[in-house]
């Protein structure tokens, strides 16, 4: 009796691994690594209408818990994924492309559909590694009620800004909701940054490079000045409070605004779902531009391993498709690189706006240094707003600049 | 009777070889790994690397925020091993004394330890941000009345503690079972020569402990070294630089910026470190006897 259980068994457990390779067998199989947690359910979607178009390609998407980690390490031991999403302007992307991580795509037929300014913008050594697909941008979020209430018109200039500050304040409501306990100083200082100089870009060349000093530009105190005086209209113990409590304090209404990315949307909305917010730029002083930073939020590459690199293509090609690039833009309520997608999410409109003319948009400056430069200028902010010594903070930012 | 001494270590050597090997493998290969990537400049993930010799390690030497980085971690890990020595050999003699609910009380004692640092951290991080400052302004203490992470100067300590709620479980645990395999009659030899209670822990527990108290002094001082979740779990390092340990920056180098190689060498100095310290300890513990 049992030698005829065991020999059952043994059959089924057969035939359930026939029946299996059966359903899979003639397929390929691609693995898509995704490095962003948010996406999941946004990229199943893609993938399952990719699959019914697609029938003979079997994508599978990974996630995992410290995904670049995770990347870094199948990058070392040769087993990268076969489509990777990236960000086109990480130190990190660069490093890989360098190494030869990933594929050419310079003349595949994938970017028709892409902007073609912001597309040049992604190119590392003149080839193009990545595809493009969505961009994060920042600004100033603010409570639309309190500003209603407090009878305040959107600020064009940093002066304004303050004035509201100062008008909010007499009002006894706290103006920003500042989390300086992480990296949100990052964002405040970068933006500063952007709106003090002309053209942050060349600037940030010749710092590489080494042909200038952080001392020769008088515009990287000054936007550290500017940052400092944000930060003064943000509740008492902005340093002793995190992101997600920050973001808790905006969406009950505790404060008026908040200098966040594009990304703090769908968070804001689960945590008060009654709340009516909009947002602006980071306005520069009056007489010089105001920029909105961005950087791509997410991007396809295909490994140069990839052992089918077609199919591969063919998924990045459903990618770039309008439709597709439109779900993805609703769903994740980014900016899109593909031309005619505009996000329905109306709250990033007013900071969104400008990619669809991609002017006066600019690249974060952290993602022009070195690897973990980013980091790094998030500590020397920290330590400006603690100790208030500007003479220690331009001498950090020299030796940023210096590590190599 | 030589053929049979012989057999027998083979087989001994048979029985021990499966361990040996995956010892070999899983721990000595790793580390000569490590070392030799230590002496190149491998990024982490790429093909292509040079020799670098011991450039990582004397680059290390002039590297300012990472010696800065040593100096908070040695004066932590002082406060640490300190700290939980005491609190540890002190609840382990009050628990010793317990009758009454003794396994709820073990138990209450024990509870830190199973959870995990990074959860201890995160709920430690709300501590800091809701009660502290509340108790601050009702007790009307200027310091405590903000987030104490977001004080440079109080951020350490804060963290210091978290280690230290966490950190005595164990030892409490250790230091208790080895106050319990002291035997009893020398207490009561002691009791009966008239020595007092004083008396009978400096000259019979402390001394019958000693080898108890260098193995939680040593964990200790490993655990204080290699400070990493509760500072992750908390302040990342900030605020500016204030909490960044030793192992924040072999991460943030590794894993941030690159440097693989280069974190590897700050790993194998530190691992010199910790060596060396445990030396001492167990020197200093010994010399006594």
């Amino acid at each position: 009796m049992k030698k005829a259980l065991a020999f059952l068994l043994c059959g089924m457990l057969c035939l359930a691994v026939f029946s299996a390779s059966a359903e899979t067998a003639g397929k390929i199989h691609l693995e898509l690594f995704s490095l962003k947690v948010e996406t999941v359910d946004i990229l199943n979607t893609l993938i399952e209408r990719f699959e019914a178009e697609n029938p003979d390609i079997d994508v599978e998407q990974t996630q995992v818990p410290d995904a670049m980690q995770v990347l870094q390490t199948r990058a070392a031991t040769n087993s990268l994924p076969d489509i990777i999403t990236h960000w086109a302007f990480d130190p990190r992307f660069r490093e890989m492309a360098k190494n030869n991580a990933f594929m050419d795509l310079t003349d595949q037929d994938l970017f028709a559909t892409v902007k073609k300014d912001l597309l040049e913008e992604t190119r590392y050594q003149d080839k193009l590694y990545i595809l493009p697909i969505s961009t994060n941008a920042a600004g100033v979020f603010y409570n639309t009620e309190i500003f209603k209430e407090q009878d305040i018109q959107i600020p064009t200039t940093h002066e304004e800004l303050i004035a509201v500050c100062k008008k909010l304040k007499e009002a006894g409501i706290v103006p920003f909701e500042m989390h300086s306990m992480d990296w949100q100083p990052y964002i405040v200082g970068e933006m500063t940054m952007l709106n003090c100089f002309e053209d942050y870009k060349a600037v940030n060349a010749e710092l590489i490079a080494g042909t200038k000093k952080v001392r020769d530009y008088p515009e990287f105190e000054h936007a550290a000045q500017l940052m400092r005086e944000l930060y003064e209209y943000g509740q008492q113990d902005a340093m002793g409070t995190g992101y997600d409590q920050a973001l808790a304090a905006f969406a009950n209404g505790e404060t008026a605004m908040i200098i966040q990315g594009i990304w703090i949307i769908p968070s804001v909305k689960t945590l008060n779902p009654q709340l009516s917010f909009s947002s602006f730029p980071l306005p520069a002083e009056a007489g010089k531009k105001t920029r909105v930073p961005y950087q791509n939020d997410i991007g396809y590459c295909i490994s140069e391993s990839c052992p089918h690199k077609d199919a591969a293509l063919k998924f990045l090609a459903f990618i770039a498709k309008e439709e597709s690039a439109q779900y993805y833009a609703d769903m994740d309520g980014s900016a899109s690189y593909v031309q005619n997608v505009v996000s329905s999410v109306k709250e990033s409109q007013p900071v969104l706006e400008r990619f669809n003319a991609a002017e006066n948009i600019a690249v974060w400056p952290d993602q022009l240094w070195s690897a973990g430069g980013g980091d790094t200028y998030i500590s020397i902010c920290q330590q400006l707003l603690a100790d208030q010594d500007m003479e220690g903070y331009l001498n950090s930012m020299q030796d940023l600049f210096d590590a190599k | 009777m030589v053929l049979r001494a012989s057999k027998n270590r083979a087989t001994y050597f048979l029985f021990t070889l499966p361990a040996a090997m995956l010892y070999l493998f899983f721990i000595v290969y790793p580390i000569l790994n490590g070392l030799y990537y230590s002496m190149t400049d491998w990024n982490g993930f790429g093909n292509s690397y040079q020799f670098v010799g011991l450039e990582n390690y004397l680059s290390y030497f002039h590297d300012k925020l990472a010696l800065g980085a040593v100096g908070r971690t040695l004066l932590y890990t002082f406060w640490l091993v300190v700290c939980v020595t005491v609190l540890a050999t002190l609840i382990s003699l009050l628990l010793n004394r317990v009758v009454f609910c003794k396994g709820f009380f073990h138990a209450t004692y024990f509870f830190p330890a199973i959870l995990s640092s990074i959860t201890i951290g995160l709920i430690f991080n709300q501590i800091y941000y809701q009660v502290v400052p509340s108790l601050g302004q009702a007790l009307n203490i200027a310091a405590l009345s903000r987030n104490p992470l977001s004080n440079k100067d109080l951020a350490m300590p804060a963290i210091l503690l978290i280690n230290v709620w966490q950190g005595t479980s164990m030892p409490t645990v250790i230091m208790l079972a080895g106050m319990q395999s002291i035997p009893n009659d020398l207490y009561e030899a002691s009791r009966m020569d008239g020595a007092n209670a004083r008396q009978s822990f400096f000259r019979i527990t402390l001394p019958l402990l000693k080898p108890t108290l260098a193995v939680v002094m040593i964990f200790s001082l490993r655990a204080g070294l290699m400070v990493f979740d509760y500072i992750k779990a908390t302040t990342n390092g900030g605020p500016g630089y204030a909490t960044s340990s030793i192992a924040i920056f072999i991460y943030r180098h590794a894993f941030a910026e690159m440097k693989f190689a280069y974190s590897s060498a700050e790993s194998f100095l530190i691992f010199l470190v910790i060596t060396l310290l445990s030396l001492i300890q167990i020197r200093l513990v010994r010399e006594g006897d």
